[in-house]
């Protein structure tokens, strides 16, 4: 009689049990659901309060761009009386780094060069990060523009090739205009990515060479055979060498100086002007008027 | 308010209770937030000011370094926090060595200290699991610090969740000097045996692999205190794109504001991706197949901005696979609902 009772139970029983495992499973099901639906929530707030914070930011960078703008515009219109003559003498080198697209707009560059003549700047190193070869064209044709427009000699440094096309042009338009007192000379160099780390590359090999070649030096201390100036002397051997510029501008829109020759950038100031289809005449007044207030110390 | 009214102000606010667990947990909230965005991978700090600072608020010579060293302290725990996973900092320029002979005996002594307060137990290098790497020329450091540094190194060698890398005596002329040093130690034989026309023995990639910044990739953000716009022979070599930040403030007053606001929101999503496709063009259009780890760099960056074809091409052109890479591209075909391609990917895998 038991028996039966309890063969007739357990059917009961096991379905019961079945139904209590399958609510506790719907049960974690949900709580798991919940789980994953309130992680899903917060990940969604965060990205909300970021997307907030980075609108606040670029707010107050746009706002500051607009003032910087309307300094400019002050300063180009000969208001300010500090930025009107600018003491030149500690500004020797000065380079300019521009971003690699926006160096293929060579009327804007024609005009940047233009607005440093103004200035009073004499020496200027263009830099951008893709070879000379895709430059020259571009920057041939903009230095002949300055020539004639604005009674420039240019003396063009790293650009071999072009050099001799561009000093025949200049001695043909100096034959026709006569000679010109009050002719502005500027130097200009150009480099690029493969002047500096591929560069001091080169460097090394010719110093290496240069010393296991010369067998007076052998039983000669290492460190006396790699010093600072002797690689200095073969960065210029492989003529990866120059002066060191004094202020660096950089024109594009990441505050990087884009592989500038590591070698000629030891204390010189860095300073981001935006894009260059954006530059204003008096934000580079404005920038080379903070070079001339800073005291370098040189580390000491 | 800087470091030090910061530090005031907790003080006197953490005898209230609970309030020096409400700015922590204010704080990770404020982190949880920034982490959505691109974080750098790599930071570094130039720690200038310390001495202006000491003459402003009249304190004695050298007191400003010891400010600093608390300001470093917590500028380091916020960056590791963040999960900002290497952090460079230029404590000691070999042009340094020109100034009094006293203030230079001072540094070396605080820095003496602060090495061995390193090594404790308590010390935010245990905390953080951080590898602590003494970069630059240590010959020319006396010998109680060098000892001191290398003892240093040496306990941290097994940490791997961070990594620490402050420059002594390091000047980036003296680095590329020293590789060329060691460059030609390595290849000897090779230069005695070169041809003309032939390549040149000593390559691009044998230079960068003795410099002493090989230990981790580019810094991505240089945060150089005290408003100056140098780089004052520091990381020439490696700042190619890495984003200059110059705020105003002292170094013992820089904040966790600084490190918020400007190097991190300014590191917006279009740097990001201009880097990437700078070193994206360079790397292919080089023809070089990129490293390992800046292939799947490249990767994880492309496919957190959802340019598939780029991390694609990356993958493909990666000689030399690890499962790292792989398992990141499986994720980014994974994350934008790419199945098939995750699945090929995993069976080649097995």
């Amino acid at each position: 009689m038991g028996d039966l009772k309890t063969q007739r139970e357990t059917p009961n029983n096991s379905k019961i049990r079945l139904k209590e495992t399958i609510h506790e499973i719907e049960g974690l099901f949900v709580s798991v659901a919940h789980f994953h639906f309130v992680r899903e929530i917060w990940a969604f707030l965060l990205r909300l309060l970021w997307n907030f914070i980075h609108l606040v930011i670029s707010t107050s960078h746009f706002l500051l761009g607009t003032a910087n703008t309307f300094q400019s515009y002050l300063i180009s219109s000969g208001l300010l009386r500090k930025y009107k003559a600018l003491d030149l003498t500690e500004l020797q080198y000065l380079a300019i780094v521009v971003d690699s697209e926006e160096a293929h707009n060579t009327s804007k560059i024609v005009e940047l060069l233009h607005w440093l003549s103004i200035v009073g700047v004499k020496n200027i190193c263009l830099y951008d990060m893709d070879g000379k070869d895709s430059k020259a064209n571009a920057f041939l044709s903009s230095m002949i523009l300055i020539a004639q427009n604005f009674h420039i000699f240019i003396v063009l440094g790293v650009l071999k090739v072009s050099k001799e096309i561009i000093l025949e042009e200049l001695a043909d338009k100096s034959y026709e205009k006569g000679t010109c007192s009050d002719q502005k000379e500027m130097a200009f160099e150009f480099s690029s990515f493969s002047d500096g780390k591929e560069g001091a590359a080169k460097a090394a090999n010719f110093l290496c060479s240069k010393y296991l070649k010369d067998s007076s030096l052998d039983g000669v201390d290492e460190e006396q055979l790699f010093t600072e100036s002797k690689m200095t002397e073969a960065l210029r051997a492989v003529d990866c060498g120059g002066p060191e510029p004094n202020l660096l501008l950089v024109f594009g829109l990441a505050r990087c100086h884009l592989g500038f020759p590591a070698w000629r950038m030891r204390y010189t100031e860095i300073v981001h002007m935006g894009p260059l289809k954006a530059m204003k005449y008096g934000a580079i007044v404005k920038a080379i008027y903070k070079f001339t207030t800073v005291r370098q110390n040189y580390g000491s | 308010m800087d470091w030090f009214q910061m530090a005031g102000l907790r003080n006197l606010l953490s005898n209230y209770f609970k309030t020096e667990a409400l700015f922590s947990i204010v704080r990770k909230f404020v982190f949880s937030i920034l982490s959505v965005g691109p974080i750098p991978n790599h930071i570094a700090f130039i720690l200038d000011g310390n001495r202006r600072y000491a003459r402003n608020w009249n304190m004695q010579e050298g007191e400003g370094n010891k400010v600093g060293f608390l300001a470093l302290m917590s500028m380091l725990n916020y960056c590791y926090e963040l999960w900002i996973k290497y952090v460079t900092l230029y404590a000691f320029s070999i042009d340094n060595f020109n100034r009094w002979p006293n203030e230079v005996q001072y540094v070396m002594d605080l820095l003496q200290e602060k090495i061995e307060g390193l090594l404790k137990e308590e010390s935010i290098v245990n905390n953080y699991r951080i590898r602590v790497y003494f970069l630059g020329n240590l010959k020319l450091l006396n010998e109680l610090v060098r000892l001191a540094a290398k003892k240093a190194m040496a306990a941290t060698a097994k940490n791997d969740k961070a990594v620490l890398m402050i420059c002594v005596a390091y000047t980036s002329i003296d680095e590329i000097v020293h590789v060329v040093q060691e460059s030609y130690n390595e290849k000897k034989d090779d230069i005695r045996h070169h041809e003309i026309d032939k390549e040149l023995p000593i390559k691009l990639v044998d230079l960068e692999k003795h410099m002493y910044m090989a230990v981790a990739l580019d810094a991505d953000i240089l945060v150089r205190t005290s408003g100056e716009t140098c780089l004052s022979n520091f990381l020439l070599w490696q700042t190619t794109f890495c984003q200059l930040y110059s705020p105003n403030a002292l170094w013992p007053e820089i904040s966790l504001r600084h490190l918020e606001i400007e190097a991190i929101g300014a590191f917006s999503i279009l740097v990001e991706l201009r880097r990437t496709k700078w070193v994206h063009c360079s790397t292919i259009r080089g023809g070089s197949a990129p490293e390992v780890e800046i292939g799947t760099a490249l990767l994880n960056t492309s496919s957190k901005y959802g340019a598939i074809d780029a991390s694609s091409k990356v993958f493909d052109k990666m000689l030399q696979e690890s499962i790292v890479s792989r398992s990141a591209m499986i994720a980014t075909y994974g994350m934008h609902v790419n199945m098939q391609n995750a699945l090929v990917l995993l069976i080649e895998m097995k």
